[in-house]
C-alpha cells in the first residue's frame, strides 16, 4: 500500500496545479459540458498512466490534446450555458453566445490571456502553438469578442 | 458592466466548477484475468459541477488482458496498458499516398494474441490487385502492438512482389502499429496513421452543405497589385461544414469550387477536419477585407506564405522552404459579406479583395499556407485595431490565417452550384492574361566606372517574377563627407552609387545630389553567403517607398503611401566587397544580391527608400544575428537602411575614377 499513497500524494498536488488550467482550457475550446466531461477523462487518463505522464516535460499540454481527443465530435460550435443572471448581474447576458462565435483557438488565447492572465508562452505551450500565433489568436478573439458584444476596445 | 476580462472570468467560473479529486485511491479489488496472474483493478473516483450541479464519475482502471501471463500467486501492482485489447479491438482505416484505402482488423483471441487481418484496396505489390494481409502477433508494450510474420496475399492470385529493396517477406516481418492516446490513432513502421473507423477522422470524404459563400462583388474594378497571371473564372463557392470551426479568413478556389474557412484539412485524424486539393492544378486564394475610407491597397497587402511539411497534432516539420507571395491583383465591389465579421454583416460594404494566383498549382505533398495582412499602421487606426502609431507609415502585420492540407490526387470536396457562376463570368473580362508588370531596365549606357564589383552572373533566381538585366551599370562612390555604411546602392543607367543615403542639397550637411525623375534606375544589395544554401530560399529584401515632404534623415514627414516591393530577382557570384562588412572584407565571398527594377523611375520629389531583410528566424541564426527562435519559421525583419533624396532634373554626383567594374550580362 506504499506505493498506492506514493502515488495518491503525487497525483494530488499535480491535480491541484494542472486541473484549473486544464478545465479553463478544454472549457474556453468546447463549453462547460463537453469541457468538463473532457478535462475528467484527461485526468482520469493521467490517473491511470501516472507514471509517463509525471515525467514528461510538458503535462498539461499533453493532457489538453488527450482531452481534445476524447471530446465526442460534433458537428455544431459548442454550447455555452446562459449567463445566470441572479448570480452575475455584472455579466453582459450574450457573453456566451459572442464567446460561441469566436474560434475554438481565439476562445481558448482570449480565455486564457485575457480571462485568467496566463502569459503568452504559458498558453503558447499548452496549445502547442508558437507564442506569434497564439497571439494572433488572442487579438482576433478580443476584436471579435468586442464587437460581438459591442465594446470598445479599452474593454 | 464589468471589464470584459473580469466578466469572462465570473462568468466561467460559476458555470464550470473545478474537478475534485477526492485524494483517496480506492481499496485494491482482486480481479482475476483472463491471464493466469490477477491483477489489481485501483479505482479513482471524481467529480465535477456544471453550474452548481455535481455530477460523480466512476472511474476505474482498464485491466491489462493484453499482457502475459505471470504467477497466479504474485501480488503484483502493474500499470494497465495504454491500449487495452479491448480498446484496439476493432477496424481502423488509413489512406496510402496512392490512394488507396487500407482497412485493418485487430481481433483479441485467446491468452491475449492478438489476430490482424488488413486489406488494400489497391495494392502496388500486386499491380493494382486488391490485397489481403493476416497475422498474429501481440504487445510488445503498453503502446505498441507487433506482427512477427505477417502474411500478404494477391486477391486475384497473383505473387506479390516488392516494389525495390529487400523481399516482400523481409520487408513485412514485425509489422509494428504504435498507439498515440493523444490524438487515439496507430501509426504502423511505414509510417502510415490509422484511425478508428467510423469516426470523422476517418471520413475522407466530406459533404458541403449546397449554400453559397461568400459573394464575390460584381464589379470590374480589377487593379493591379503585385505582378501576376491572368485572372481565371471564380467558380462556384462552397461552405465547409460546420464540424469545420473556423473562421472566414480566405478562400482557397480551384475551379469549379471555392472553399471558405479552407483550414486544417488534415485526413491524418487530428479531427479538424478532412479533403484535399488536386495537386499541380491551378487555384487561387482570396481574401476579403472592408474598405473604410480610401482603398485598402494603397498600403494593405495580403501576404501568402507557403511552407511544404509533414504534419503531426503536434505540429509540423518543414522538410522544405517556405515561399512568401503578395498580392497578385485586387478586386474591389460591394458585397453583403466582407471579411472576417462576414457572419454578422448586415448591409453591403465595399469591399477589397486580394488575390494570390497559383497558376501551376502546387504539387503533390502537403502544404501550409498562412494568409498575414500587412498595412501601415494608420490603416490598422482606422479599423480599431490599433490605438495609437509611433510611426503612422510603419506597416504591421495583424491578422494571420492559415491552413494545411494535402495536394493529393483526387479533390474530396464536393462542388456545389449556390452560386450562379455567370455571377463571376464577367468579372475579369474576357480572361485574357494581362501583360504583367515587371520593371526592366535596359541597364544599356556607360561603360562601368567603379564600385562594388558587379559578381559575374552566373545564376539568376527569380524570386519575384522578374527579368534579368543585360547590364548593371556602372558605380560610383558617394563623397566621403557622407559618412555611410555601405547597405544598398541605387543604380540609374550610366551609374550606380553606393552607401545613397541621406542625400540632401538642402544643407544638413548629409550629401547633395538627387536622381532623375521618370528614369529607370534599380536598386541592389548584397548579402554574404555563410554556408551551402543560398539566401534566396526565405531571405527576401523589401523596399519601402514614400514620397517625403521635408528633408532630412530617414522620416520626416510622408505626404503620400508607403509603397511596398519585394525583390524581383536575385544575382550570385563571388566578389570582393559584399554585404554591410564590405570595407572590412579582405577575400572575395560568395554573395547574393536582391535586385529591385524601376523601370518608370520615380515621379519628380523627394522620396524615401527604405531598404529591410527578411527571413526567417533560424536563417539569422545562421547569419549570427539571434540566438534562439522560438518559433524558427517566423519572419524577421533585421536590418534596415534608406535614404531620402529629391527626384528632380539632372544627376548631382560625378562619376569616380575607380576601378572599371566588371561587365556582368544576363547568360554570361
Amino acid at each position: 500500500m506504499v506505493l498506492s499513497r506514493q502515488l495518491d500524494e503525487s497525483f494530488t498536488i499535480f491535480v491541484k496545479e494542472t486541473e484549473p488550467r486544464l478545465r479553463r482550457a478544454l472549457v474556453a475550446a468546447f463549453g462547460q459540458d463537453r469541457g468538463l466531461e473532457a478535462t475528467a477523462v484527461a485526468l482520469a487518463y493521467a490517473f491511470e498512466h501516472w507514471e509517463r505522464v509525471e515525467s514528461m516535460e510538458n503535462p498539461a499540454g499533453y493532457l489538453y490534446r488527450v482531452g481534445r481527443s476524447r471530446v465526442p465530435f460534433e458537428r455544431t460550435r459548442p454550447i455555452f450555458a446562459p449567463v445566470p443572471l441572479d448570480q452575475l448581474p455584472d455579466v453582459e447576458p450574450g457573453l456566451p453566445a459572442a464567446l460561441r462565435r469566436l474560434s475554438e483557438k481565439q476562445r481558448v488565447a482570449v480565455v486564457l490571456i485575457h480571462a485568467y492572465g496566463w502569459s503568452r508562452e504559458e498558453t503558447a505551450s499548452l496549445m502547442g502553438l508558437s507564442m506569434s500565433t497564439v497571439d494572433t489568436h488572442l487579438q482576433r478573439g478580443l476584436s471579435k469578442l468586442r464587437r460581438g458584444l459591442g465594446v470598445t476596445a479599452n474593454v | 458592466m464589468s471589464d470584459l476580462s473580469t466578466q469572462l472570468r465570473e462568468y466561467l467560473d460559476a458555470t464550470a466548477s473545478p474537478i475534485e479529486f477526492d485524494g483517496v485511491v480506492g481499496d485494491a479489488v482482486w480481479v482475476p484475468s483472463r491471464q493466469t496472474s490477477p491483477k489489481r483493478r485501483t479505482t479513482a473516483s471524481w467529480a465535477y459541477g456544471i453550474a452548481g450541479v455535481v455530477v460523480p464519475v466512476a472511474l476505474i482502471l482498464g485491466v491489462a488482458l493484453l499482457l502475459p501471463g505471470g504467477n497466479e500467486d504474485e501480488v503484483a501492482l502493474q500499470t494497465p496498458p495504454s491500449v487495452p485489447a479491448s480498446g484496439l479491438e476493432g477496424t481502423w482505416v488509413a489512406t496510402e499516398d496512392d490512394g488507396s484505402t487500407l482497412t485493418a482488423t485487430f481481433q483479441l483471441s485467446g491468452d491475449g494474441v492478438v489476430e490482424m487481418l488488413e486489406v488494400d484496396d489497391y495494392a502496388s505489390v500486386c499491380s493494382g490487385a486488391p490485397s489481403t494481409m493476416t497475422g498474429t502477433g501481440g504487445l510488445e508494450s503498453d503502446t505498441m502492438l507487433v506482427i512477427p510474420e505477417p502474411i500478404l496475399t494477391c486477391d486475384d492470385g497473383s505473387r506479390p512482389e516488392a516494389l525495390s529493396g529487400p523481399p516482400l517477406e523481409e520487408q513485412l516481418q514485425n509489422l509494428t502499429f504504435t498507439y498515440d492516446p493523444g490524438t487515439d490513432t496507430l501509426t504502423d513502421n511505414f509510417g502510415m496513421v490509422w484511425s478508428r473507423e467510423g469516426s470523422e477522422d476517418a471520413n475522407d470524404v466530406m459533404r458541403s452543405d449546397p449554400t453559397g459563400g461568400t459573394p464575390f462583388p460584381d464589379t470590374d474594378a480589377a487593379v493591379p497589385g503585385d505582378d501576376g497571371a491572368g485572372p481565371q473564372p471564380l467558380g462556384a463557392v462552397s461552405i465547409l461544414p460546420d464540424s469545420v470551426h473556423l473562421d472566414f479568413l480566405f478562400e482557397l478556389c480551384s475551379d469549379p469550387n471555392c472553399f471558405r474557412d479552407a483550414h486544417f484539412m488534415d485526413p491524418s485524424g487530428s479531427g479538424l477536419g478532412a479533403g484535399g486539393f488536386e495537386p499541380d492544378t491551378p487555384f487561387h486564394v482570396r481574401e476579403g477585407f472592408p474598405v473604410v475610407d480610401a482603398a485598402l491597397g494603397e498600403g494593405f497587402d495580403v501576404v501568402i506564405y507557403v511552407t511544404p511539411f509533414e504534419s503531426s497534432v503536434d505540429g509540423f516539420v518543414a522538410p522544405g522552404p517556405t515561399v512568401r507571395y503578395t498580392a497578385d491583383y485586387i478586386v474591389r465591389g460591394e458585397t453583403d459579406a466582407c471579411g472576417p465579421d462576414y457572419e454578422w454583416q448586415a448591409g453591403t460594404v465595399v469591399c477589397e479583395w486580394f488575390v494570390h494566383e497559383f497558376e501551376g498549382g502546387l504539387p503533390e505533398g502537403r502544404y501550409a499556407m498562412w494568409a498575414v495582412w500587412e498595412a501601415p499602421c494608420w490603416a490598422w487606426v482606422e479599423y480599431g485595431y490599433v490605438v495609437a502609431c509611433t510611426d503612422p507609415g510603419e506597416v504591421m502585420s495583424l491578422f494571420s490565417s492559415g491552413f494545411d492540407g494535402p495536394f493529393e490526387a483526387g479533390v474530396e470536396y464536393e462542388s456545389v452550384d449556390g452560386e450562379d457562376p455567370s455571377l463571376f463570368a464577367g468579372l475579369f473580362g474576357d480572361g485574357t492574361a494581362p501583360e504583367p508588370i515587371l520593371p526592366v531596365a535596359d541597364g544599356s549606357g556607360a561603360a562601368p566606372t567603379a564600385g562594388t564589383p558587379i559578381p559575374e552572373m552566373t545564376e539568376a533566381i527569380v524570386g519575384d517574377p522578374g527579368q534579368v538585366t543585360a547590364q548593371l551599370g556602372q558605380i560610383t562612390t558617394l563623397p566621403t563627407a557622407v559618412h555611410l555604411d555601405f547597405l544598398f546602392e541605387i543604380c540609374l543607367p550610366e551609374v550606380c552609387f553606393r552607401d545613397a543615403h541621406f542625400m540632401d542639397p538642402d544643407g544638413s550637411g548629409l550629401g547633395s545630389g538627387g536622381y532623375p525623375a521618370g528614369e529607370p534606375f534599380f536598386i541592389r544589395e548584397g548579402f554574404p553567403l555563410t554556408g551551402e544554401e543560398p539566401l534566396g530560399e526565405g531571405f527576401d529584401v523589401v523596399v519601402y517607398v514614400t514620397a517625403m515632404a521635408d528633408p532630412g534623415h530617414a522620416g520626416g514627414e510622408a505626404i503620400g503611401e508607403t509603397v511596398r516591393y519585394t525583390a524581383d530577382y536575385i544575382v550570385r557570384g563571388d566578389v570582393a566587397g559584399c554585404g554591410p562588412g564590405y570595407r572590412t572584407q579582405e577575400v572575395p565571398v560568395t554573395c547574393e544580391w536582391f535586385v529591385h527594377e524601376f523601370a518608370d523611375g520615380l515621379p519628380a520629389g523627394r522620396h524615401a527608400l527604405w531598404v529591410v531583410w527578411e527571413a526567417p528566424c533560424e536563417a539569422w541564426i545562421g547569419f549570427g544575428f539571434v540566438e534562439e527562435c522560438a518559433d524558427p519559421d517566423e519572419v524577421l525583419s533585421l536590418f534596415q537602411s534608406g535614404f531620402d533624396a529629391p527626384f528632380g532634373d539632372g544627376v548631382s554626383y560625378t562619376d569616380s575614377d575607380q576601378a572599371p567594374m566588371r561587365a556582368s550580362s544576363a547568360g554570361g
